[in-house]
């Protein structure tokens, strides 16, 4: 599945040109919201999702909820956001 | 009802039915406006008579006296038969339509792979706009610095990978070309990739001389820079619903604090 099919978010207010999509830290699992463009990372997908205008935590790789700073963090596909309870937050306009 | 009244209704119906598909035929043969840098939508367009627009970049004479004009960015050129180059009055067209923005109307085919457009007469193109002493961008090399490491002339690096696992370089490759299905919008260079990468460092430069202020977000900082002619188009679902219309501006996302660039696209 290429990235453009996998559900996101929001669009990034950052960049004005990414869009946000549910990624795990590999270390913690912690599911966060990412920018696909400035990599930007938000802790709480429901307060972006509601207000993309709010401050990110941190930015890819780092960690917000443990910290570290491990590469590679995967997209969550739309049966593994339904599994996390988290598919309300997924945008009207994704597929 | 008399014959001939019969007669003359039928007639009168026959020719309201013929102008009506004059009319819609016209409307049907209006061939489709397209920018040149959106080679996707005219390789689905290839067969038909297409109106395509931008930037002449070269030209070219071969010596049996066809001519070439090449669109910017090299992915679409118009071939003008010999016998069609003497058509023009008023120049041949590859003297006449250098480094200026035009628009050619002409059927659309695939020549060794490559999109081309045929010129038949002067009537199919018609300036837009003189672009003369608007040369293109000059290209750059990135030099390799390490493993996965690239540095620019301007001294930006371009290191690490994307959660996608793209390294900074192909990351950026992605802004040079469109992907007309990517929801919401998408930033596309003119050029190719050297150019997108010598237009980045010509960006970053002007941000450092007008002592730009970069807008930060903790580990991520940005420079929008206005470039004052166009750079590229926007692409993306949002693009294609707004005609792929022309960007000035070129958007740099970089680590704080460090020329460590994370993504650049027009915007």
């Amino acid at each position: 599945m290429s990235t453009e099919e996998i559900p996101y978010i929001c669009e990034c207010e950052f960049c004005e040109q990414g869009l946000l999509r549910f990624r795990s830290c590999p270390e913690c699992e912690a599911i966060c919201a990412v920018c696909d463009e400035c990599e930007l990372v938000w802790e709480d997908i429901g307060e972006v999702s509601d207000d993309p205008s709010v401050k990110a935590a941190s930015a890819y790789p780092r960690c917000p909820v443990c910290g570290a700073k491990e590469k590679g963090w995967p997209a969550l596909e739309f049966e593994e956001i339904q599994d996390a309870e988290l598919e309300d937050y997924i945008a009207d306009e994704s597929v | 009802m008399p014959r001939w009244k019969h007669a003359a209704i039928l007639a009168l119906v026959m020719y309201g039915l013929l102008a009506q598909s004059a009319v819609s035929h016209e409307v049907d043969d209006e061939p489709k406006r397209v920018t040149a840098t959106s080679t996707l939508e005219l390789r689905e367009l290839v067969g038909q008579e297409v109106a395509v627009y931008g930037t002449i970049e070269s030209t070219g004479k071969s010596p049996s006296g066809h001519q070439f004009l090449n669109f910017y960015g090299k992915q679409v050129s118009v071939f003008c038969r010999q016998d069609d180059v003497l058509k023009f009055k008023d120049g041949a067209p590859a003297d006449l339509y250098a480094n200026k923005e035009v628009e050619v109307t002409g059927q659309l085919s695939l020549f060794n792979g490559k999109l081309q457009l045929t010129l038949t007469t002067p009537e199919k193109i018609r300036l837009l706009k003189e672009t003369a002493g608007h040369a293109p961008p000059k290209t750059v090399e990135l030099k390799l610095i390490g493993r996965e490491a690239w540095m620019s002339p301007a001294g930006l690096r371009y290191q690490g990978r994307d959660p996608e696992g793209l390294n900074r370089v192909e990351h950026i490759e992605r802004h040079t070309r469109d992907i007309p299905n990517r929801e919401g919008p998408h930033g596309v260079f003119d050029g190719g990739k050297e150019v997108a990468f010598a237009v980045i460092d010509e960006a970053w430069e002007l941000a450092e001389k007008a002592k730009l202020r970069a807008n930060v977000e903790g580990d991520r900082s940005s420079y929008l820079v206005r470039m004052r002619r166009r750079v590229g188009y926007l692409g993306g679902q949002t693009g294609k619903e707004r005609g792929n219309p022309p960007l000035d501006r070129v958007f740099i996302v970089f680590e704080t604090d460090t020329k460590n660039i994370v993504t650049a696209f027009p915007r």
